[in-house]
């Protein structure tokens, strides 16, 4: 067993691998981590790097994959990626669930039956709060994007972020996804995070490494120790939560995290990169 | 101004935030830690290189402005001035290691070699040893050497980066 597999296996560090695919998006929601919008820069990683890290992911212990963004499926080639990303571990898209037109979907259908899901943005059950913070008819598709992945008979998950929904709220938002077919285990509900657009817009709660999740996240500015750490506020990507530079060999950053997550001596010889 | 961003504690990685605990930890620490994995690798051995070891700190600091003087590195040079006034430096002895005056008649002939190994690590490496063989150990030698091929480093790294001094 490597030393990221144990660490997992002791709770010490999350077991999914996140993915930045990229920064640009066609929503500028009001919350955005990432400051994301359709003229940002798109600190892309190359779609080609996405199954490789995927591979080594697995070779290295990780459990599971993510990738996040950005809106992932503005990369082209995408769902390809995803096809051999999701044969070496599940994997989890995060998606605004706008770009699922009848023909992204058909590049998708490789993907059923593999352990893949997609997991769509969806703040409330009353459009009109909903497309506050995301946008114009972002309900609208969004909810006809459930529909369309499911009928696919992909899993989709729903991620609702906020600032606090009253319980007569959550209760018409759970009532509205299980219609849809999602269950309450594919639902997830998060604070904003104060970083990104969040800031300037004096939203969510103030979180530092010890109240966000330790799960090693790639981008192609580095990797970071969260998925929330390679945040961008004013149009500069924040360092703060930076581990390494170095993406590749993962066994670099995926000791360095170790170190920070206080596991004694992680570099087992498995573990080293071959430098001569 | 810098041509890179010298990370304040705000930015600073998570590797790099012990090297913020005692506060500024200056612009070479601010400027490597935009990579982390390579300051905690640089940090140590550079303190390891500049600080405290088996030749006398006096002795050392001689190589470290006098090679920053001939690679006319601002930075290090300003820097060191400064570090070896500190240390007790006369101000002849200064002018003589920054190369705006000669020797000065007290110094013995180990500060001498080492001025002249100083002028030569960078411009004329294969010769510098030389005139250290008769006064230093080996493992005097190999010490100084890499003391003053670290500067050297150094030197290159503060003037290529315009770090502010």
């Amino acid at each position: 067993m490597t030393a990221v597999a144990q660490s997992i296996a002791d709770g010490l560090i999350g077991g999914r691998l996140w993915l930045y695919s990229n920064y640009h998006c066609n929503l500028t929601c009001a919350y955005c981590l990432t400051e994301s919008a359709p003229r940002v820069a798109r600190r892309q990683l190359p779609v080609e790097r996405l199954p490789e890290i995927a591979a080594e992911a697995r070779a290295t212990g990780f459990t599971a994959i993510g990738v996040t963004g950005g809106e992932p499926f503005l990369v082209t080639g995408l769902p390809e990626a995803l096809v051999a990303m999701a044969s070496e571990l599940p994997t989890l898209v995060l998606s605004n669930g706008t770009l699922f037109t009848r023909r992204l979907l058909s590049d998708l259908a490789p993907l059923v039956g593999l352990d893949f899901a997609v997991q769509v943005s969806l703040d409330s059950a009353d459009p009109a709060a909903n497309d506050e913070m995301r946008g114009p008819r972002n309900f609208m598709k969004a909810v006809d994007a459930i529909r369309r992945l499911r009928a696919l008979g992909i899993r989709v998950r729903v991620a609702t972020t906020t600032e606090g929904l009253e319980p007569d709220a959550l209760a018409r938002l759970c009532d509205l996804h299980r219609s849809l077919g999602v269950p309450d285990e594919d639902h997830v509900v998060r604070p904003i995070i104060r970083r990104g657009r969040a800031i300037d817009r004096a939203l969510g709660i103030d979180a530092g490494p010890a109240d966000l999740p330790a799960e090693l996240t790639i981008t192609t500015d580095g990797a970071f120790w969260s998925p929330f750490g390679p945040t961008v506020h004013g149009g500069r990507l924040d360092t703060d939560l930076l581990i390494t530079r170095t993406t590749r060999p993962l066994s670099i950053p995926a000791v360095a995290m170790l170190r920070i997550a206080g596991v004694a001596r992680p570099r087992l010889a498995s573990d080293q990169p071959k430098i001569y | 101004m810098a041509k890179v961003e010298l990370l304040t504690r705000e930015r600073a990685p998570l590797l790099a935030r012990p090297y913020y605990d005692a506060g500024d930890p200056g612009p070479i620490a601010a400027a490597l830690a935009n990579v982390p994995e390579l300051m905690e690798t640089a940090l140590p051995f550079i303190g390891t290189g500049f600080g405290p070891t088996s030749v006398a700190p006096r002795l050392k600091e001689i190589v470290v402005l006098a090679v920053s003087a001939s690679n006319r590195c601002r930075y290090c040079t300003e820097t060191h001035t400064g570090v070896a006034r500190r240390m007790g430096f006369a101000p002849d002895e200064l002018a003589a290691l920054r190369g705006e005056a000669p020797v000065p008649e007290g110094w013995d002939v180990r500060e001498r070699a080492l001025l002249l190994f100083s002028k030569a690590i960078s411009s004329r490496p294969a010769e510098a040893v030389q005139p250290l063989r008769p006064h230093f150990s080996d493992s005097e030698i190999v010490e100084l050497v890499t003391l003053g091929a670290a500067t050297v480093m150094l030197n290159r790294f503060a003037t290529a980066l315009e770090l502010p001094w």
